[in-house]
């Protein structure tokens, strides 16, 4: 869905740090905060991020 | 700084406003910036993809990033945009969602007026770009040239003095050449330079010219929308009776966009 390429300049909008890439969301594990892929779009907008934690 | 009535979305009624002549504005533009083949482009603030399929139909791209805050604009830019160099993704101008220094040329078509915190997006520009790279951008010279729109809010203050606060000519002082200049220095880009790009605005009649501007869509059709019928009517007649109406009743406006570019160290 999303290819290497772009992956590798994708950053988190908030810390630019580095994201991790699932099917159907973007977590920024330094931020805590997991991004919405929306009709394959990635939504990388704070307001739209969900709080994420590493425990599951 | 933004409005109720500034509202994107749907990229079918922004098209006939605007994005039929923003496709000119965006030739000119990257005929000015003259880049090489083979760059990697970021387009902050895509919207329809009007500067994103310029980009790919004459700058021979490597790669092509839309960003915009719409996920309708986006929806309508890839399907319009099927160029595989291509991507779109939903972010800021202010906190764009890229890696430092990943972009050669970081550029934006229309949109810096609107964003609430207009130094920090170029600064976000230009972080995004490579050494040696070039920001560019470019707003339409609201307050003096962008004909038709300057015809519809001159003819609505006319009428309602309470549309001089929604006037973007007012509204949007950046958009004039040494504000855009103190914003690009301000950022620390280097060799910042200026252009007026004048396209012509032909429409077939005053329909062609007044039926977008019913479509909601953006300030001018947003303002327009929020009036009564009987005020819209009254509206129409003045904007109508200040144009320059051809005998084969076409009307030829012409539209400025005041361009901007600077350099990366």
């Amino acid at each position: 869905m999303i290819d290497e390429e772009l992956k590798a300049i994708l950053a988190c909008p908030a810390c630019k740090g580095d994201l991790i890439f699932e099917e159907t969301r973007i977590i920024c594990p330094a931020c805590r905060k997991a991004y919405p892929i929306r009709d394959g779009i990635p939504v990388m907008l704070i307001s739209e991020a969900e709080p994420w934690s590493p425990d599951r | 700084m933004s409005d109720h009535r500034d509202t994107w979305s749907s990229g079918d009624t922004y098209e006939p406003y605007v994005g039929r002549w923003s496709r000119l504005v965006a030739r000119d533009f990257l005929g000015w910036l003259s880049a090489p083949d083979d760059l990697r482009w970021l387009d902050v603030g895509c919207g329809t993809g009007a500067l994103t399929e310029t980009i790919v139909s004459r700058c021979s791209p490597d790669a092509v990033v839309g960003v915009d805050r719409s996920e309708e604009y986006l929806a309508y830019a890839r399907a319009r945009v099927t160029d595989p160099r291509v991507s779109f993704r939903a972010g800021d101008a202010q906190a764009l969602p890229v890696k430092d220094s990943e972009h050669d040329a970081v550029v934006s078509g229309l949109v810096l007026n609107f964003v609430p915190d207009q130094a920090r997006a170029v600064r976000e520009m230009k972080r995004a770009l490579s050494a040696g790279g070039t920001a560019a951008a470019y707003v339409w010279d609201y307050a003096g040239e962008m004909q038709l729109m300057r015809r519809f809010w001159d003819a609505a203050v006319a009428l309602d003095p309470g549309a001089l606060e929604l006037d973007e000519g007012r509204r949007f002082p950046l958009a004039r050449p040494a504000p855009l200049v103190e914003l690009f220095e301000g950022a620390g880009l280097q060799d910042v330079r200026v252009l007026a790009i004048d396209v012509p605005t032909v429409f077939k009649d005053f329909d062609d010219y007044w039926s977008p501007f019913l479509g909601g869509q953006a300030p001018a059709p947003g303002y327009c929308m929020s009036l009564s019928e009987e005020r819209r009517a009254a509206l129409r007649e003045r904007v109508r009776s200040t144009l320059p109406i051809q005998a084969d009743g076409s009307i030829r406006l012409i539209a400025r966009a005041w361009a901007v570019r600077g350099v990366a160290e």
